[in-house]
C-alpha cells in the first residue's frame, strides 16, 4: 500500500535549487551589484565572493534538506504531505475532495523520464493544492489509482445504489476502453484557422514599440526613408506579408501545442494528453463533466470542422486559452462528430433534430445586429463625408450575421439532455444535462413581451468562472414547455 | 408560461430601496452644487451647471419615483418544494427557477436601512450562482432561509 511515507525523486533537488536561485537573485540582486559594480575595492570584492559562494552552498544544502523533509504518503483516506525547512507543514487533503490530478512535465522532468504531478481541490486560487514536482511515471500512475480507487470504495460504502455502478468501475478487464489520437490532417487544419494569430500580431506591435526605445529609429527610418513615397500598393504588400509571417508562426505554435494530442477513456475517466516540448496530461472523471461545447468559427464551419471542450468543476487545464475549457477534440470533422461523442462522453450525444425560433424573432436578430453599429456610422456619415459613407457597407454584413443568428439559433429536449445552438460571429452548440443545470433563467424585456418571446439561459458549475448557456428569443410556448421540463415540482402534479 | 410567483416584497422593501436612491441622489446633488459654485468662480459658461442640474432633476424623478416603483410590482417570490421561482428586473423581467437540490447554502443579510425597518435580503448560492430575495420581514427571512436551508439536502456530491 501506499501509506508509508514517501520522497520525491532526487532530482526535485535541483528543481529544487533552480527555483531558490531564481528567488534569491531576485532578492539581492541590488547589494549584489553595489558590491561588484559599483566598488572598486578588491578586499571588498573578494569578500563578497566568499559571500557568494557561501550562500550558494547555504541554497544547495537547503534544498537537499528540503528535499529530505519532504515526504507524502496516502493514509487514513487522506493524502499527506510534510514538508518543512525549520518549521514543518503538514498538509492533509481528503480523497473525497480530490478533483482531478494533473501531470505535466517539463525539460528536467523529461530527461531523467519524471513526471510533476498537481492534485486540486474544488478550492479556488490558481496554485494547485499539493504538488510533488518530481516523481517517476509508474510512482505518478500508482498515486492515481490508488486515489481514485479509494474514491470509488468509499463512494461504494456511502451510496447502497450506486455500488453496481462502483464495481463497474473498478472492473479490471475494462482498462482501456477507447483510444482517440488526432491525425495529421486535423491538426494542420485546427493550426491554420486558429485565432492565435490575432495574438501574435498583437505581440509583434509590443515587441516593435519596445524596440523603438532600444534601438535608434531614427537611423532605421532613414533607411527606409523611401517608404514615405512609396504608394499604398507597397504598404499593402508588406502588410500583407507580415500577416502571413505572423500566420506561420501561429500555426508552427498550434502545432506544437497539440501535437500528440491523444485522448484515452478508462473506466469511468478521460486521459487527454497533448504537446511535444512540454508534455501535458489531464485527467477527467466523467462524472465532473457540467457541459459540453461544440464551437466552429467561419472558417472551420467552411470546411466542416468543429472544436469540442469539456466544462468541468474544480482542476482541469490551468493553462488553456479560453477561460475553464478543457480542450476535448482540438478538431474534428462534424461526420465523426455524433460517433466520438457517443464514444467518449456518452452522456453527451449529439442531436440532430432541433427545434428553430419562430418566424417573429428575425426581426428581433436583425435589429439587435445592426442597432450598435448604427451609432457609429450615423455620426461617422455626417461628419466624414465622403469617406464616411463607407462606414454603410458594415450594414449588409452585419444584417447577414444577424439572419445567419437567427437561422442556426436551435434548442432541443431529449430526455435529461439539453441542447443549445446560437450564434454570435462563431457557433457555439452546448449540451448539458438537468442534473447538472444549477438554475434555469428566463428573461423577457419589453420588446419581448410584445412579440412572446423569451430568452432562455442556464448556469452550470465551472472551475474558475460562471459559465453561461444562452439562446435568445425562443417562442413563449417553448419557454413554458422548457420550464415545465425543467421544473422539479411537476412530481406532484 | 405558468403564472407568476405568489408572494411579493414587503411594502417596506418599497421605502428602502426609495430611501437607497434618495441617499444617492443626494450626494449627486451635492456634486452637481460644486461645479455651480466653481463656474460662479471660474466663469464657466452658465449652460453646464443647468444641464447638469436638468440631468439631476430627470435621473432623481426616474430612480427615486419610478424605477423602485416598477421594480416592486415585478419583484416576485415563492419557495416551493423542490425549487424556488424568482421574478426581477425592470425593463427585462427575469424568471429564475433554482431547484432545491442544487442550493448550496442561504445566507440572510441586513444593512443598516434594512434593519431600521426590519427587513433582511434572503442569498440562495448554487454552485455556479447567487439569487438574492431583497426586502424580507425578518422573521420571514429566517423561516425562509431554515425552510430552504432544510429542503435543500444535500442529494449529488457532483455539485
Amino acid at each position: 500500500m501506499m501509506s508509508e511515507p514517501k520522497r520525491l525523486h532526487p532530482v526535485a533537488v535541483i528543481l529544487n535549487l533552480c527555483h531558490t536561485i531564481i528567488q534569491t537573485i531576485k532578492n539581492i540582486i541590488l547589494p549584489f551589484f553595489f558590491v561588484y559594480i559599483v566598488n572598486s575595492n578588491h578586499t571588498v570584492r573578494f569578500y563578497g565572493a566568499i559571500a557568494l559562494g557561501v550562500l550558494f552552498i547555504w541554497l544547495v544544502a537547503a534544498s537537499i534538506i528540503k528535499w529530505r523533509r519532504f515526504t507524502y504518503r496516502i493514509e487514513d483516506d487522506e493524502f499527506r504531505i510534510e514538508e518543512g525547512l525549520f518549521v514543518t507543514k503538514k498538509r492533509y487533503i481528503s480523497i473525497d475532495r480530490i478533483q482531478t490530478m494533473n501531470t505535466s512535465a517539463g525539460l528536467v522532468q523529461q530527461i531523467f523520464k519524471l513526471v510533476k504531478l498537481q492534485i486540486e481541490t474544488a478550492g479556488g486560487g490558481k496554485e494547485a493544492e499539493a504538488v510533488l514536482s518530481a516523481i517517476s511515471v509508474e510512482e505518478a500512475e500508482r498515486i492515481k489509482e490508488a486515489v481514485f480507487k479509494k474514491k470509488a470504495q468509499r463512494r461504494e460504502n456511502e451510496l447502497d445504489e450506486e455500488r453496481l455502478e462502483a464495481e463497474e468501475e473498478l472492473d479490471p478487464s475494462v482498462e482501456v476502453q477507447e483510444h482517440y489520437r488526432m491525425n495529421a490532417k486535423e491538426l494542420l487544419m485546427a493550426a491554420s484557422t486558429s485565432g492565435g494569430i490575432g495574438v501574435i500580431i498583437s505581440a509583434v506591435f509590443a515587441l516593435i514599440s519596445q524596440l523603438d526605445e532600444v534601438l535608434p529609429m531614427d537611423w532605421l527610418f532613414d533607411k527606409f526613408s523611401f517608404l514615405q513615397h512609396a504608394s499604398i500598393g507597397i504598404y499593402a504588400v508588406l502588410i500583407f506579408i507580415g500577416l502571413f509571417i505572423a500566420w506561420i508562426f501561429s500555426i508552427a505554435g498550434m502545432m506544437f501545442r497539440y501535437a500528440n494530442f491523444q485522448i484515452i477513456k478508462k473506466e469511468q475517466e478521460l486521459v487527454i494528453s497533448r504537446g511535444i516540448i512540454e508534455k501535458h496530461q489531464v485527467t477527467i472523471p466523467l462524472r465532473k463533466i457540467q457541459a459540453i461545447k461544440i464551437k466552429e468559427n467561419i472558417i472551420r464551419q467552411l470546411f466542416g470542422f468543429v472544436t469540442v471542450s469539456i466544462v468541468s468543476a474544480g482542476g482541469g487545464d490551468r493553462e488553456k486559452e479560453e477561460g475553464a475549457l478543457t480542450i476535448l477534440f482540438p478538431m474534428i470533422h462534424k461526420k465523426k462528430l455524433p460517433h466520438m461523442l457517443r464514444t467518449f462522453t456518452p452522456e453527451y450525444t449529439l442531436e440532430e433534430n432541433c427545434r428553430r425560433l419562430p418566424r417573429r424573432a428575425l426581426k428581433r436578430y436583425l435589429f439587435r445586429s445592426v442597432i450598435f453599429s448604427l451609432f457609429l456610422i450615423i455620426p461617422l456619415c455626417i461628419f466624414f463625408q465622403p469617406w464616411g459613407y463607407l462606414s454603410v457597407i458594415l450594414l449588409p454584413i452585419e444584417l447577414l450575421f444577424g439572419y445567419l443568428a437567427y437561422k442556426e439559433a436551435a434548442w432541443t429536449i431529449n430526455g435529461d439532455r439539453l441542447q443549445l445552438t446560437s450564434r454570435f460571429i462563431g457557433r457555439t452548440t452546448a449540451i448539458v444535462l438537468k442534473k447538472r443545470m444549477q438554475v434555469c433563467k428566463f428573461s423577457q424585456s419589453y420588446f419581448q413581451k410584445k412579440g412572446r418571446l423569451y430568452t432562455i439561459s442556464t448556469s452550470v458549475k465551472s472551475s474558475s468562472h460562471m459559465e453561461e448557456l444562452t439562446v435568445r428569443d425562443v417562442g413563449e410556448e417553448d419557454a413554458a414547455f422548457i420550464l415545465k421540463w425543467y421544473s422539479y415540482e411537476k412530481a406532484d402534479g | 408560461m405558468r403564472e407568476q410567483p405568489k408572494n411579493q416584497i414587503s411594502p417596506d422593501g418599497l421605502k428602502v430601496w426609495r430611501l437607497q436612491e434618495i441617499i444617492i441622489s443626494a450626494v449627486c446633488l451635492l456634486i452637481v452644487i460644486a461645479v455651480a459654485v466653481l463656474s460662479y468662480y471660474f466663469h464657466w459658461p452658465y449652460w453646464i451647471s443647468g444641464v447638469l442640474g436638468a440631468v439631476w432633476l430627470l435621473g432623481s424623478i426616474v430612480t427615486v419615483f419610478i424605477i423602485p416603483k416598477v421594480r416592486h410590482k415585478v419583484w416576485r417570490y415563492e419557495v416551493h418544494e423542490h425549487e424556488i421561482d424568482i421574478q426581477s428586473g425592470i425593463f427585462v423581467v427575469t424568471r429564475v427557477i433554482v431547484p432545491m437540490v442544487r442550493v448550496q447554502h442561504v445566507d440572510t443579510s441586513q444593512g443598516p436601512l434594512l434593519k431600521k425597518y426590519n427587513l433582511a435580503t434572503v442569498k440562495i448560492s448554487t454552485a455556479a450562482t447567487v439569487h438574492s430575495i431583497p426586502a424580507l420581514e425578518m422573521e420571514e427571512a429566517d423561516r425562509l432561509r431554515d425552510s430552504i436551508s432544510r429542503l435543500a439536502r444535500v442529494t449529488d456530491d457532483d455539485v
